[in-house]
């Protein structure tokens, strides 16, 4: 597939393996940030090419496995409602909420779609006048800008019973989260190559110098992640820290304006929890007071004996889940008593095993 | 979740202003793509995620990240 076979090529990986070997003299952590890189690092095995001295850590850019189990509940709640059918992509079907997962509720004769796309949803609510359609809208700026396309279709097409469950994350706030975090042992961070090609890079600018850490726009195939890695090392071995670029092809320098307009009239900041982690401030988007009635946390109140549910692993237990450890870089999953075992793709406790993007089901899944 | 495909344009409708919408082949498979963001036309590919072209493959970067690729080589 052009675009892809070249990236993959056996002999570029091998020709940048063995260019990091040159450069690296020091020991250094480098986090990449978005789970479709984490997934692509353990499918391809790439930290076994690496020099000892080089470390990747993932981080928690998994929207799937940092969606709050509360929301889930709500999103199981509403599901059941005869009136409602509750769509959503199918990388959220088996994500665990405190007692069952969408899959489940689907078994039990919840009307659950898995979509391709938000916009298949608003063809759901013109085909279903009689139903809500809503739509579970996960993701990061990546996501964020086409769940408000598809709201704008609905509002386009008058169509009364759309709307959108949202858990909106945004990557900067959790990557000063993490940089300001005292155990944190990160040098240098791949940053999510599909994120930037939204938002263009001006707020990594800001991270690189403030917190003195380069930040590599970084692509998904195998040359791809070790290119980003390479100009990374360069930047650390020569002290230097500034964003650079190994995404060109994907990411211009002020990514998606018509993507980023839609965001800015839409959406606004607010404080969000991730699951496993807790809540970062100004680090989620939700729809603006103007679109509230398109907002199905608004649309819908919860019934006042429904309380809503604050917890990162349901099994484990808060307190021996290190689920929020790995995903900030201060642990591995390695140092997991629980994975393999208690937590498992099947029966997830943490979050990072939630979704086959989450560090612990790439590793459980390829190593 | 954030997968973004690389696939090329076949064809272009654009009989809804606030919603232009493209075939994009995937090497093979073919979806309905909504181009509203991008400037592209047949023959250009896009990354696709979710249903929505959220940039157009920059032939000219690609080339010359290749070229750098290839340097290493022979350094």
């Amino acid at each position: 597939m052009k675009y892809i076979d070249e990236y993959r090529d056996t002999e570029q990986v091998r020709s940048l393996v063995r260019a990091i070997r040159k450069v690296v003299t020091k020991p250094w952590h480098i986090m990449e940030i978005c789970g479709g890189q984490t997934h692509a690092i353990a499918r391809y095995r790439l930290e076994e090419m690496l020099p000892e001295k080089v470390r990747l850590l993932h981080g928690p850019g998994c929207p799937v496995c940092v969606t709050p189990v509360g929301i889930i509940d709500r999103a199981l709640g509403l599901a059941k409602r005869q009136d409602v059918i509750l769509a959503s992509f199918g990388d959220m079907m088996r994500v665990p909420g405190s007692r069952e997962d969408l899959l489940r509720a689907k078994a039990h004769g919840a009307d659950v779609r898995m979509l391709y796309s938000p916009l298949d949803a608003v063809d759901l609510a013109v085909r279903y006048p009689d139903k809500q359609i809503v739509f579970f809208a996960i993701g990061f700026e990546t996501t964020a800008p086409v769940h408000m396309m598809a709201l704008k279709e609905a509002i386009r097409r008058k169509l009364d019973n759309f709307s959108l469950l949202t858990s909106l994350f945004m990557v900067p706030p959790a990557i000063e989260a993490i940089l300001t975090d005292a155990g944190s042992r990160v040098d240098g961070f791949l940053t999510a190559g599909h994120v930037c090609a939204i938002t263009g890079n001006g707020d990594y600018h800001h991270l690189a110098a403030r917190y003195k850490t380069p930040m590599v726009v970084t692509g998904f195939e195998p040359a791809d992640l070790l290119y980003g890695i390479y100009r990374c090392l360069l930047q650390l071995e020569a002290g230097i820290y500034k964003v650079e670029n190994a995404y060109k092809r994907a990411v211009p320098e002020e990514g998606n304006p018509a993507a980023r307009a839609l965001m800015a009239e839409m959406l606004e900041s607010c404080d969000q929890e991730w699951r496993g982690i807790g809540i970062i401030p100004q680090s989620g988007m939700r729809l603006k007071e103007a679109f509230a009635r398109y907002d199905t946390a608004r649309r819908f109140p919860l019934p006042a004996d429904e309380q809503p549910l604050c917890d990162s692993a349901p099994s484990v237990g808060r307190e021996r889940c290190i689920a929020g450890d790995i995903m900030r870089g201060i642990k591995q999953t390695k140092d997991c008593p629980f994975f393999g075992t208690y937590c498992t793709p099947e029966h997830p406790a943490g979050a990072p095993m939630v979704s086959s993007e989450g560090v612990c089901a790439a590793y459980y899944k390829y190593k | 979740m954030c997968l973004a495909i690389p696939g090329k344009i076949l064809s272009v409708d654009d009989s809804i202003p606030e919603l232009k919408m493209a075939k994009v082949d995937f090497s093979g498979i073919v979806k309905n793509i909504c181009i509203q963001w991008v400037d592209a036309g047949e023959g250009d590919y896009v990354l696709a995620h979710a249903g929505m072209a959220i940039a157009v493959v920059d032939a000219e970067q690609a080339c010359e990240t290749l070229e750098d690729l290839k340097k290493l080589t022979i350094e």
